[in-house]
């Protein structure tokens, strides 16, 4: 199954949900999310994601200077972005247990 | 590690520009500006051609135009032939944003260096709200108390509270600090003009200052500047006790009426200006070549160039 179209219905959730844990640059999640296991993630997903939420003000952004390069693009939850992760959040759990419940029978056969 | 000016990411970008085409301009420029920054970021953390760590610059951006809710690009179709008006425009549209992100970023190396003036213009102000406010001409350091040297650790302090402000609301986006940030800018500003207007009678009158002041009394006798006060509007003398271990500490707060000019012991110049910075001005001119001066009793004005010349008047009038 091609995770890719998967992966697109819960991105935000997905940057939102690494936000949750602290503030990062854009590459920052794009490695979190792969290190959890979405090797499948692109860089420019991840990036217009980014921008998306900022635009619909999920999250918002800040300049820090860097020791190690350039100056980076820093993201952090609004609260309008802790509320949508928690609301999003709910509801994929629902649906990850109507899945997995949907699935049970099948699993028990194989 | 590919810089933001690298060839690399200026043909990544140069190739993006052409799928962000059909959007408006203002989105296309922040895409632009957007990209940029992930290129930079990128290829920062991972050694390589943007392209090879990327993908080919077209389809990069669809996906990132997809992702950021802009839509697809409208591909051109293989007949299509792009003007060579479009393409100037293209090409200008980068070269003029390069200039802007190049001055940006310089604004922003600069930051540090601000925050610091910034601390230092705010301790002025900091310090007009203090029982004596004064501001010392030696070196320009803000004295808040009768101790020089507090005011240098005043304006110390500030300095670093302006730093640590600055690193906290760097790229702040919460409307009340960045009004905080922009009062405290403006703030700055108008000290930097006042200071800047005052700037020219401080130098006048220091070289002044530094000239010691001889009064006649009833024997020649010389009374160093240290002595010397200005009265702010009152005629009362200055209680404070003379001191001849520091420079003369100058009242100095501009445009505040001042109507005399005091040693402890009497008036030494009648005030014929309004206002303090008059004054100033007034007494820097008066005497622009001397290096010494003894007022007798009677009034009349001895001036020498040297303190072996004052020392041997000096003589030969007590002698009399």
């Amino acid at each position: 199954m091609d995770t890719s179209q998967l992966l697109r219905g819960v991105l935000d959730l997905a940057v939102l949900a690494a936000l949750e844990k602290g503030d990062a640059y854009g590459y920052d999640i794009v490695r979190q999310l792969r290190e959890q296991g979405l090797e499948g993630v692109a860089e420019a997903s991840v990036y217009g994601t980014l921008r998306r939420l900022a635009d619909g003000d999920f999250v918002s952004s800040y300049v820090k200077p860097s020791d190690a390069g350039p100056n980076r693009k820093y993201y952090t939850l609004t609260d309008l972005g802790h509320s949508k992760l928690n609301d999003d959040g709910k509801d994929w759990t629902r649906f990850s247990e109507i899945m997995a419940y949907l699935l049970a029978p099948r699993r028990n056969r194989s | 590690m590919i810089t933001a000016t690298s060839p690399a990411i200026n043909e990544y970008l140069r190739k993006s520009v052409l799928a962000l085409g059909d959007l408006p301009a203002p989105q296309r420029q922040s895409l632009l500006e957007e990209i940029e920054l992930i290129l930079t970021e990128v290829t920062a953390e991972i050694d390589g051609d943007p392209e090879a760590l990327l993908g080919p610059p077209q389809r990069f951006v669809a996906e990132l135009r997809t992702a950021a809710g802009y839509g697809t690009p409208v591909q051109l179709a293989p007949t299509e032939r792009i003007s060579a008006r479009r393409l100037l425009g293209e090409l200008t549209g980068l070269w003029i944003p390069a200039a802007r992100r190049w001055l940006t970023e310089l604004m922003y190396d600069l930051r540090p260096g601000w925050w610091v003036v910034r601390g230092y213009l705010l301790s002025f102000v900091f310090t007009a709200f203090t029982v004596l406010p004064r501001i010392s001409w030696i070196g320009f350091v803000p004295v808040p108390t009768e101790v020089p040297l507090v005011g240098g650790a005043f304006a110390l302090a500030t300095m670093i509270a302006s730093v640590v402000f600055g690193r906290r609301a760097t790229g702040a986006t919460r409307p009340h600090i960045r009004l905080v940030r922009l009062g405290l800018t403006l703030l700055a500003v108008a000290v930097a003009l006042s200071l800047g207007t005052h700037a020219q009678d401080r130098t006048l009158f220091g070289m002044y200052a530094a000239d010691p002041l001889l009064i006649m009394r009833d024997q020649p006798e010389p009374i160093p500047t240290t002595t010397m006060v200005w009265t702010e509007g009152t005629s009362a003398p200055d209680t404070r006790p003379p001191t001849t271990a520091v420079w003369p500490e100058v009242t100095f707060v501009p445009g505040l009426p001042v109507y005399e000019l005091r040693t402890p012991d009497g008036m030494a110049f009648p005030a014929a200006a309004d206002t303090l910075d008059d004054m100033w001005i007034e007494l820097a001119n008066m005497y622009p070549e001397e290096d010494l001066m003894v007022i007798d009793p009677e009034g009349g004005e001895h001036r020498f160039s040297s303190v072996d010349a004052l020392l041997l008047w000096l003589g030969s009038t007590a002698g009399h």
